[in-house]
């Protein structure tokens, strides 16, 4: 079994182009990341270091305090520089970024802070809820759904001051890059892994062979998953190498919720936590979409067609609903459920979401991986069905 | 030992390529020889199980190969007609790869891929890649492919194609030195390839059985039947219109030609041994045959 996957393995690394597009993906990456201003990443995070701990009313006032006198210090400069330059057209005002850095700092401070006080405004009111409907007698999805928030929010972090940006961009990096650079490569890596054996004419070898039906099959999917885990596992260490060098590692220990786009997240994880269940998570929706790929594989005597059908539904729910913005409720929900939502992870965690399962509130990620362990089943099941049954006419 | 096929047919819409094939496959060479068409390539694909019969099955010692499943594959060895190879792999390593698909312990694999690269005259090309290959090696290597499990039953789909007469007389003495004690079925356009090899051979058409029997048994019925005449260019057209004409040769300026004929065709007619050639002809229309026997 072994020598087979070896053999699967080095059938997908020697396509030149595999590794070209991954080179010319990281190229990409490092490009990107080059247009970020060094100077002003340091400014913000020497300036942060000061607010490192526990966030209270006390220094949050003060924070409030120094940003209203910060604005009113930027749109003085503003309106003097402008005053400066009245008669030249295209200058843009820049101000100084030790200055600029120091106000952003306390805009986030008092960002968190705020955020803080609209989760606690909201236990209040699931509290209200959660107690009418006790006095009602009433114990029926709502009622659950609120007892099931509540208990999640009121077990959350307070806030803390403490700067965490790196973490916050090896989160990003998952819907960002991740998302396109593993989608892609698993496109260009996998379609071919079937639909070549019958392009090239070598199926009737392996299906008149002993292991040409069941481990021929397995050692296609183990190499599969291998090179796929090998991309993300570069990817990994390409996003954690770049961004703990530019932003550093601080602020392992501060809670998702400080997190802009995870602000509603009922999950009590600290960000370091997040990250790894986030790239765990990552990856099995890579595995998931690679089944599937490998799957439109078997079923295609050319690997142009698994390459655009899988990616038709890779990108199209995305490209439905964040690019053409269609806001229709099955469009929606195809995105709910789809491959790249469960690649992008964000949506998973970002919100309290449950769906109504008999009357019961299961959580929207729970009920994402469930359905995708089933979806991965049933792939894997019908690509050694679909492989075994093939003929060669 | 035996490979048995009951009632095999195989449809592609309403076009019938096997029709009602029973037959059973012993130890020994058998040919399987037919026109183009005549469903061989169909009735192979059907017996090393990659293509799902209409009606009918395949058993292999008495049991369904669909559930002897892989432990009849582990016995087979099959050379397609048509086959592709990796252009990136050498030929080493391809006969690793498939050694590896038939279950062959790595150390064995090795001996044998060893021993068919030296018996194939590949041993200096071993490190080549397959892209570089000529047809011929290609097809060496795909004989070799169908010999490293050492199988009980090797089917073979045109093995002679692209091999040079060197190669041919070469593969011939391979088959009849390693078929003692296997089935081996041999399908091919050159009848020559299956004449002094098999024990057993089969005439197809049109998806049937016309005619089988070993090579001797089946010449017999035609002793007393081929005839050998000279005549001047000018005449093969009339002779053709009148017999059955086979083999011919030049010889002083005219043509010394195999006429099928139940009587003496010409006073000066010499009666000549039938060979297998003039069988095919007497069973096949002539340009069928002629298709055949010029490949």
């Amino acid at each position: 079994m072994f020598e087979l996957v070896k053999f699967e393995l080095y059938k997908i690394v020697s396509r030149k182009f595999n590794i070209l597009a991954l080179s010319v993906f990281i190229l990409l990456y490092f490009f990107s990341i080059s247009q970020f201003n060094l100077e002003y990443i340091q400014h913000f995070r020497n300036m942060h270091i000061e607010w490192n701990g526990p966030l209270t009313e006390e220094r949050v006032a003060i924070a409030r305090q120094e940003l209203r006198e910060l604005e009113a210090q930027r749109e003085e400069d503003w309106e003097k520089y402008r005053a400066e330059h009245q008669n030249q057209n295209g200058v843009i005002f820049e101000w100084d970024e030790t200055s600029g850095s120091k106000l952003d700092v306390r805009f986030d401070l008092v960002n968190r802070w705020e955020r803080f006080e609209n989760r606690n405004a909201l236990l209040a009111d699931l509290r209200a809820e959660i107690r009418t409907a006790e006095a009602a007698g009433l114990r029926d999805f709502d009622y659950s759904k609120n007892l099931m928030h509540y208990n999640m929010l009121s077990g959350l972090k307070p806030p803390s001051g403490d700067y965490f940006r790196g973490w916050g961009q090896l989160i990003d990096f998952a819907k960002t890059f991740g998302f396109v650079i593993l989608g892609a490569l698993i496109l260009l890596t996998l379609a071919p892994v079937f639909a070549d054996e019958y392009a090239v004419k070598m199926d009737s070898l392996i299906l008149s062979s002993r292991h040409g039906r069941k481990k021929v099959v397995t050692a296609k999917i183990v190499a599969s998953l291998f090179a796929v885990f090998s991309y993300a596992v570069i990817l990994f260490i390409i996003n954690v190498a770049v961004n703990s060098v530019l932003f550093s590692m601080d602020g392992s220990r501060v809670a998702l919720q400080e997190l802009f786009l995870y602000r509603h997240s009922p999950f009590n994880l600290y960000v370091s936590q997040y990250f790894f269940i986030q790239q765990a998570t990552h990856l099995f929706g890579a595995a998931a979409f690679s089944l599937l790929v490998l799957l439109l594989s078997v079923f295609s005597r050319n690997a142009l067609i698994p390459f655009f059908t899988g990616g038709a539904i890779y990108a199209g729910p995305f490209f439905l609903t964040r690019v053409l913005n269609i806001e229709h409720e099955l469009i929606q929900r195809l995105m709910d459920f789809s491959y790249s939502q469960l690649i992008m992870v964000e949506e998973l965690f970002s919100n309290f979401q449950v769906i109504n399962l008999f009357g019961m509130p299961v959580l929207y990620l729970h009920a994402t991986y469930f359905l995708f362990l089933l979806i991965s089943a049933v792939t894997i099941y019908l690509i050694y069905y679909g492989f075994a049954k093939q003929q060669v006419i | 030992m035996n490979l048995a096929s009951e009632n095999l047919g195989k449809k592609f819409g309403s076009f019938h390529a096997v029709k009602d094939f029973s037959f059973t496959f012993t130890e020994g060479v058998c040919g399987l020889i037919g026109p183009n068409g005549s469903g061989k390539t169909t009735l192979m694909r059907m017996l090393v199980d990659i293509l799902r019969p209409t009606s009918g099955r395949v058993l292999f010692n008495g049991t369904d190969i669909a559930i002897l499943d892989e432990r009849y594959r582990d016995a087979l060895g099959y050379l397609p007609q048509h086959f592709g190879m990796y252009r990136n792999f050498s030929a080493e390593k391809f006969l690793y790869y498939m050694a590896a698909l038939k279950g062959l312990p790595t150390e064995q694999a090795r001996k044998k891929t060893d021993e068919l690269l030296e018996l194939l005259n590949l041993k200096d090309v071993k490190k080549k890649q397959i892209g570089t290959f000529s047809g011929g090696m290609k097809q060496r290597l795909g004989i070799a492919q169908a010999l490293l499990n050492n199988p009980r039953v090797l089917i073979l789909d045109e093995p002679t194609a692209g091999l040079d007469p060197n190669e041919r007389v070469r593969f011939r003495n391979l088959i009849t030195q390693i078929s003692g004690d296997r089935i081996v079925l041999l399908s091919t356009h050159i009848v020559s390839d299956v004449e002094n090899t098999a024990t057993q051979v089969l005439f197809m058409k049109e998806g049937s059985i016309l005619k089988s029997g070993s090579p001797e048994a089946l010449v017999k019925e035609l002793v007393g039947k081929v005839w050998s005449v000279t005549v001047p260019d000018s005449a093969l057209i009339s002779l053709r219109k009148l017999y059955k004409v086979g083999n011919m040769n030049r010889k002083n300026g005219n043509l010394e030609v195999k006429v099928i004929s139940d009587e003496k065709p010409f006073p000066d007619a010499l009666l000549v041994q039938p060979t297998l050639e003039e069988l095919y002809l007497s069973y096949f229309e002539l340009e069928e045959a002629e298709a055949c026997l010029s490949l």
